[in-house]
């Protein structure tokens, strides 16, 4: 009983000899000759973004001008690089059914943009955490071109690249 | 067997008429015990429905609320939320969350790889997306699609997808389209959102 006793006690002071582990393999006892070593601390912040889309707009006879916004928040960018946001239009700002088709028009913050191909409507440059661009649609729902009854509808797709 | 008979069985008899009777009270006695158990089970078992319908749902919020000075208080009720969801303004202003990378690093000569495509909660009852992940080709509309996905809940992600073919090591331009479509019955397509990207395959 007693060398057992004795057994289990060695094992516990063995254990219990004073030492800090540091870094990978280093190790500090009572016995080393230096007594203090480095660690590293650190996080790797990837290049993240959030960013909201206006998921759609409806015109009515009573409502001809709405207002959206696009909005990026949560923006972390490596140290010179820019976010810029593009918007394209499947049908040139232009809500179609089959042959028939009715405009419609989109400023962007209060700004008129070209209708035939990409356009940035939003930038936002490294160490800025977010941004917005207000989009105004209006149309004058002239149906002259309008031959059916039914959902005229556009499609816009916003493009995020990081340059 | 007549009704006549028995009675006039009974009556020729003395003692067994008056035996027979307290047979009928104590029959009778057992049916009244029979229906009075019966009506309670039916009770309960109406009671359980009620307690389980009530239940259901946005728990006790659909159940009508007695005030103390009499009457009921009105409270929402759960069936309506989703159908006026996408026809309010004010939640279609909110518009698609949608979380956004510069790149995406994959392991090479596999199709199985790791992913990180994510509907954001923020989407909650509003919006599905779908993840379609491009290689960019030589002209600006030119790309050829690894990867679509399907439906993708909002809080949900999906972090390991099949490729169409295998990639060799090195860093390619890609894009993530994603495309949000709206949680009603149509499901109806929304605009869109195409992320360019470094495809880094390693």
């Amino acid at each position: 009983m007693k060398k057992w006793f004795a057994c289990i006690l060695t094992v516990f002071f063995a254990l219990s000899v004073p030492s800090v582990s540091l870094a990978e393999g280093e190790t500090i006892t009572q016995d080393s000759q230096e007594n203090s070593g480095n660690i590293t601390v650190g996080y790797n912040a990837e290049v993240t973004y959030t960013v909201t889309i206006p998921a759609s707009v409806t015109f009515s006879d009573t409502e001809k001008e709405i207002e959206r916004s696009l909005q990026v928040s949560d923006v972390v960018l490596n140290e010179g690089s820019v976010l810029n946001v593009n918007i394209s239009s499947l049908n040139h700002f232009t809500m179609v059914r089959n042959e028939g088709y009715i405009d419609y028009d989109l400023l962007v913050n209060y700004h008129e943009i070209p209708k035939d191909d990409q356009y940035t409507i939003l930038t936002v440059a490294a160490g800025e955490s977010s941004g917005w661009a207000i989009l105004n649609f209006s149309t004058d729902l002239q149906k002259e071109h309008a031959q059916y009854a039914g959902n005229y509808t556009d499609t816009l797709t916003f493009t995020v690249s990081i340059d | 067997m007549t009704d006549s008979g028995i009675c006039s069985g009974i009556g020729q008899k003395g003692k067994p008429m008056k035996g027979k009777r307290q047979k009928d009270k104590g029959r009778k006695g057992k049916r009244i015990v029979f229906l009075l158990l019966l009506v309670l089970l039916l009770l309960g078992t109406a009671a359980g429905i009620s307690l389980m319908r009530h239940s259901r749902g946005s728990g006790n919020a659909s159940a009508p609320v007695k005030r103390p000075g009499g009457g009921v208080a009105l409270v929402i009720d759960p069936d309506a939320e989703s159908g006026l969801s996408y026809q309010d303004e004010a939640v279609l202003e909110q518009g698609v969350v949608i979380a956004g990378r510069d790149s995406m690093t994959i392991a090479a000569d596999t199709k199985k790889v790791k992913a990180d495509f994510r509907n954001p909660e923020e989407n909650a009852k509003l919006y599905y997306l779908t993840f379609e992940l491009r290689l960019c080709g030589n002209g600006s509309q030119d790309y050829e699609v690894l990867y679509t996905s399907g439906l993708v809940e909002p809080g949900k992600r999906i972090d390991r997808i099949t490729l169409s073919r295998e990639l060799e090591q090195g860093v390619y331009e890609a894009v993530v389209h994603v495309q949000p479509y709206c949680m009603n019955e149509e499901r109806t397509p929304t605009n869109n959102i195409d992320m360019r990207i470094k495809l880094i395959v390693g």
